[in-house]
């Protein structure tokens, strides 16, 4: 009991990374209507970019991870402006053959770069707070607080600001949306800058958590895929949700199974969920069609 | 230099099978299969496991085959109903959990090290007449391969194929069964791709669980799109300057560029990536596109 919950702590903080990864998949795919392979890639540039200043030009770690939250934002709204929104018209197919393309590329610029060797961030190893017998990293509690205080404010601002009515406004019915006067470019072009970012402080996390490799980002295409379908397309505590469940899900199946075999556990709960709920979990509408 | 002609022409021949099959499944009939390489794996590893505790190797091959296209059924059935793009990572994940248990089942697979020792096609044969000999014998299976899928892109299969991929409604609206078909079609590609796999095993003499990585797929992605998706001649064009590049990057040093090997490998996907994104941005229907008759 003790192994399971300590588990399940671990999974939760595996979890709020592949949602914060998860998400901009996720209003991607709402809005834009493809999964953007690509996107888990921006996670590793978020990452070995903190890496580049926070190693290499002595940067402090935070201000480190802000440039590299910020050039992952630019590279993801790089993206869409020379590639997916010249292909917007488009099917889905050719949309998310492109994003193979680009995730290519990006995944071994970085080891064009950085090359594929194994590296970490340098950060202090600190004592685990405990409490009632369990033990938690403070790296995994900022982690968790982080993405909870991420997922607060893009509730707040989908459901109450300008820009969330009209992203929600694209996102149903993008011509009626256009029709109405909503600057549809506009909302569009911002939502893939806060996707991208948010994938890039993904990355950075999970660098905290893991070592640094060119696949950092890979590894979580199909955990955040898991977490879109499972939590219900374009639904962001739906994603959160799901993420979470994704994430305890494969500790689990690291625990008590084999650590390599987390891809299958959650290749299975793909699968389950196809199978039994593809509009997911939290999802009203039958988006899986 | 006449052996590494052979080589490369044994290697391209394999691929030109993985690229019939794909083409079989995203060119005529619009499925996004982006696990290709597990039906390459499963392939292999059957027919090099099966022949290592006796079996003939034509028996393990077929073997190889079959099981590779039994293995695509499931996942046809789960996903050929859903939106393309589920699919596409579902197929991703078949892949990799095909890799992980290629990895983790030592009793099985024998792990990360691989297996050794695989009987070679024609082992009798010494090695220059052995490559020749498994080369002639890729010809004919390509050749009936080709000829196979040419048929079938002719009879009514392959023009339901086609009505599935350029309206799937219409089809249905037509009476035709769509996931039955899809699933065919997906299962025969990964039949096909089974084949190529156990020629790969029965050639090398040797598999491992790192010659069955993403990139083997995209690699057969970028021949299929490049060459004209939905033509099997252009796969084969495609196919060919996919190998030439491959090949020919080798030899981007002698230009004076001082890269290390990682780099240099680095760099070839980079190529390839720009590569796919560009055939999508200006010429998506490839070099040599199906004629309007058969596409």
């Amino acid at each position: 009991m003790q192994l399971f919950i300590q588990t399940v702590i671990d999974g939760i903080s595996t979890g709020a990374i592949i949602a914060l990864v998860a998400v901009g998949l996720s209003l991607v795919f709402r809005i834009s209507r493809f999964v953007n392979v690509a996107h888990v890639d921006l996670a590793t540039i978020g990452a070995y970019v903190t890496l580049l200043f926070a190693s290499s030009l002595a940067t402090p770690f935070p201000l480190a991870a802000l440039i590299g939250i910020a050039a992952v934002a630019a590279t993801g709204f790089g993206a869409y402006k020379l590639v997916y929104r010249r292909l917007r018209s488009e099917r889905a197919i050719t949309l998310i053959i492109a994003s193979v393309g680009v995730s290519f590329f990006l995944r071994y610029l970085v080891t064009f770069i950085w090359s594929s060797n194994q590296q970490a961030f340098d950060l202090p190893l600190l004592r685990a707070y405990r409490f009632a017998g369990f033990r938690i990293s403070p790296y995994d509690l900022m982690i968790i607080l982080a993405t909870l205080a991420v997922f607060a404010a893009l509730h707040i601002t989908l459901r109450y600001t300008a820009f969330g009515r009209s992203l929600r406004a694209v996102s149903d019915n993008p011509s009626l949306a256009r029709v109405a006067g909503v600057a549809s470019e506009r909302v569009v072009s911002l939502m893939w800058l806060i996707g991208a970012g948010l994938a890039g402080l993904g990355g950075i996390l999970l660098g905290i958590k893991a070592v640094l490799t060119p696949y950092l980002g890979w590894q979580l295409l199909l955990p955040a895929f898991a977490a879109v379908i499972l939590g219900g397309v374009g639904s962001v505590t739906g994603t959160l949700a799901g993420a979470l469940i994704i994430g305890i899900v494969g500790e689990l199946a690291a625990i008590y199974w084999l650590p390599t075999y987390r891809v299958a556990a959650v290749f299975a709960m793909i699968v389950l969920v196809l199978l039994i709920r593809p509009q997911g979990l939290f999802g009203a509408k039958a988006v899986a069609k | 230099m006449i052996s590494y002609l052979i080589a490369i022409a044994i290697i391209g021949l394999i691929y030109v099978l993985l690229g019939l099959a794909l083409n079989l499944q995203w060119g005529q009939t619009g499925l996004i299969n982006f696990g290709h390489v597990a039906s390459f794996a499963i392939g292999a590893y059957t027919s090099g496991l099966l022949s290592l505790t006796g079996l003939p190797i034509p028996l393990a091959m077929a073997a190889g085959a079959l099981l590779a296209g039994l293995a695509a059924w499931p996942l046809g059935r789960l996903t050929v109903t859903l939106k393309e793009d589920y699919l596409a990572i579902t197929a991703i994940g078949f892949s990799e959990v095909v890799r992980s248990v290629l990895e983790n089942e030592m009793w099985l697979t024998r792990g990360p090290s691989g297996v050794p020792g695989i009987p070679s096609l024609f082992a009798g044969l010494p090695a220059t007449e052995r490559g020749a000999a498994i080369l002639a014998a890729l010809v004919i299976a390509a050749a009936i391969v080709f000829l196979l899928l040419e048929r079938l892109t002719r009879a009514p299969f392959g023009r339901a194929l086609r009505a599935i991929r350029d309206n799937e409604m219409a089809a249905a609206a037509l009476g035709k069964n769509i996931v039955s078909f899809k699933t065919r079609s997906l299962v025969l590609g990964a039949a096909i791709a089974g084949l190529a796999g156990a020629f790969y095993a029965h050639y090398l003499t040797f598999v491992s669980p790192e010659q069955f990585t993403p990139e083997v797929t995209f690699n057969v992605w970028i021949a299929v799109i490049v060459g004209g998706s939905g033509s099997n001649l252009g796969t084969i064009l495609g196919t060919f300057l996919l190998i030439l590049f491959l090949e020919g990057t080798r030899f981007l040093n002698d230009l004076g560029l001082a890269l290390d090997g990682s780099q240099l490998g680095a760099l070839r996907f980079m190529l390839i990536g720009a590569a796919l994104v560009l055939c999508m941005l200006f010429r998506p229907s490839g070099l040599l596109p199906p004629s309007t008759r058969s596409g």
